[in-house]
């Protein structure tokens, strides 16, 4: 591209980095493929540092829709007890998820 | 008398008329449909038992004389990105095959209100992420008009379902071109309304910012239809503004005529190469056709939008969809991988349940939002995205409607465009820019090519004027004709 030359991942290490932050884990034969093709799409929005060199651009906000806020006031809905039954792990009331940490 | 040939409206009026018995119609959708099904792939769910109830209650209650809704007995299929009380919403996705959710989305509701049927859940790119239907769990959709061409995406299930006859009409999702260029692939109508418009509470989100529920069909009175249904106010989605139930039918029935002096922008801001000569002359004709009838047509450019769009969608779309899928952990519903603690958990759950497109994007989103990539990329596509609506504020300063192609190829093949990613975002340079900017587009069809595929423009207008595209399209499509059900040679 001409213009900005802008930020890519520089190689698999800083690819498995984003991964981790993701909670993903890319394979280790998928690693070549998966840093060519988010490079491949960062090259094809690249477009947008164009934008930032020809328009010397000062950061704005789009406000093309206001948010409506509602009263805060509890309203009945669908039972608990039917929301648990999409957990895949519970006990009792509770959602059940593994320890935060491994034992040292 | 062949209901599958029937537009929502005609259906509605027999049936409450008692002409004929909803139970009958949605039959013959469940026939259709089950005919086709092993071909085309268009349905994750079919309801046959559920639907067959309902018809029967629908019946009953016009036989007793009672009051029944707009849709009454009318057989329709939704997106499987809207959750349905007690039947399974997978978005296409391994992460939620077995979800079943315990309420139903808003415009499920409101549907069900009117009295439409619903039949089944249609397949989809998985989360919405694709624009050909062929990253779906489920396997590839099939386009009714070709079968070895991609339905579009990535409400392609949606499409087909009303191209090949399976209902009349249909509900999608429409986050970047999700619903108009799928209905452009498969020879339909496809509505994506101005943002607000409709809720999307339930509708299980790709980018808030741009998601919109949107209907096909194959008539405008049934998009018209379909939008006096769905389009209501709603406090459980607070980005919905409709204060009250805007009336369409009616609004287009009176304006079809209103072609004459009606202000048209060509939007000319692309290189005439790139796109397909036949998608080039379904402009050129529109362009004529709406002269004829007494309206005046400019060429503009809008720079933003020719140069940006595209690029800016897909910075904010993809950082939009990594934050909204953190949702999926493994921990409240949907797939779940033992871990030896929660961060494991969580690593293999995602690793497994989601494809590969979607492990693409979120780590796309997620790049975008880090350090460097946030100045370089995220901060000039959120201001790309405030003058993107100031160009289409202005340009509807001065005209009522934009007109541009929907996409710049026909349908594709199955597999053409799989590994190559940039290839298959360049496909939504139309269809982006609306979203962006939260107007209203009409994917309207204005016939087909010598072989047989479809050939849609777009039609443009300002947020909240819904109408106007209606009415335009209304009036066009007294001209060239609604749409009628694919022939699919291979079946029949």
């Amino acid at each position: 591209m001409e213009g900005l030359q802008l930020k890519k991942i520089a190689n698999k290490d800083e690819l498995c980095k984003i991964a981790t932050a993701a909670q993903i884990s890319v394979a280790n034969d998928r690693l070549d493929v998966m840093l060519d093709e988010i490079n491949q799409v960062l090259d094809f929005c690249a477009a947008v540092g164009d934008f930032k060199n020809e328009e010397n651009m000062e950061f704005s906000w789009t406000n093309h829709a206001e948010t409506k806020l509602r009263e805060d006031i509890p309203v009945e809905w669908v039972e608990r007890d039917h929301f648990m039954e999409n957990a895949p792990l519970r006990e009792g009331d509770f959602f059940k998820a593994p320890q935060l940490m491994s034992e040292v | 008398m062949d209901f599958l040939k029937m537009s929502a409206s005609q259906l509605a009026q027999g049936i409450s008329e008692g002409k004929f018995k909803a139970v009958d119609v949605v039959s013959a959708s469940i026939d259709r449909a089950k005919k086709m099904e092993p071909l085309l792939n268009a349905c994750v769910t079919l309801m046959e038992d559920e639907a067959m109830e309902q018809a029967k209650c629908i019946d009953a209650k016009i036989s007793k004389g009672e009051k029944v809704g707009k849709l009454a007995g009318v057989p329709y299929f939704a997106k499987d990105n809207m959750c349905t009380k007690g039947i399974r919403t997978t978005c296409s996705s391994k992460m939620l095959g077995n979800w079943v959710p315990t309420y139903d989305a808003t415009v499920i509701e409101f549907m069900e209100a009117a009295g439409a049927i619903l039949l089944g859940k249609t397949n989809m790119d998985e989360f919405a992420m694709g624009s050909s239907t062929e990253t779906s769990f489920w396997g590839a959709t099939k386009n009714p008009r070709d079968i070895t061409r991609v339905p579009g995406g990535s409400s392609g299930g949606s499409a087909v379902v009303v191209a090949a006859g399976y209902a009349p009409i249909a509900l999608g999702s429409d986050t970047g071109g999700s619903v108009r260029q799928p209905a452009a692939f498969c020879g339909v109508h496809g509505f994506k309304p101005s943002y607000g418009l409709v809720s999307r509470h339930g509708i299980v989100g790709y980018a808030s910012s741009f998601d919109q529920v949107s209907p096909f069909a194959r008539s405008i009175e049934d998009i018209a239809l379909v939008m006096e249904v769905i389009a209501a106010p709603d406090a459980r989605d607070m980005m919905c503004d409709t204060a009250e139930r805007p009336q369409f039918v009616h609004e287009i029935s009176d304006q079809k005529d209103s072609l004459k002096g009606k202000k048209i922008a060509l939007f000319s801001g692309f290189n005439r190469a790139d796109i397909d000569p036949d998608v080039l002359s379904a402009i050129d004709n529109t362009v004529k056709l709406l002269e004829s009838q007494g309206a005046i047509v400019d060429s503009l450019e809008m720079p933003v939008t020719a140069k940006y769009a595209v690029a800016s969608y897909y910075v904010l779309a993809s950082a939009d969809a990594s934050a909204k899928m953190a949702s999926f952990d493994g921990i409240r519903f949907g797939h779940h991988v033992d871990g030896e603690n929660l961060f494991e958990m969580y690593t293999k759950t995602r690793t497994d349940g989601f494809g590969e497109e979607v492990k693409k994007r979120i780590l796309l989103g997620t790049t975008l939002l880090s350090s460097g990539y946030h100045e370089d990329y995220f901060l000039p596509a959120v201001t790309v995205r405030v003058k993107l609506v100031e160009e289409f504020k202005e340009v509807f300063n001065e005209y009522d409607a934009v007109l541009m192609p929907v996409a710049p190829s026909l349908p594709y093949r199955l597999g053409e465009k799989e590994n190559n990613p940039t290839r298959m975002y360049l496909g939504d340079v139309f269809t982006v820019p609306i979203n962006m900017a939260g107007v209203a587009s009409l994917s309207l069809n204005v016939g087909f090519n010598q072989d047989g595929l479809p050939l849609n423009v777009q039609i443009v207008t300002p947020r909240y004027a819904d109408k106007t595209a209606l009415s335009i399209g209304a009036a066009i499509e007294q001209i060239v004709k609604s749409p009628e059900i694919a022939s699919i040679k291979e079946v029949e």
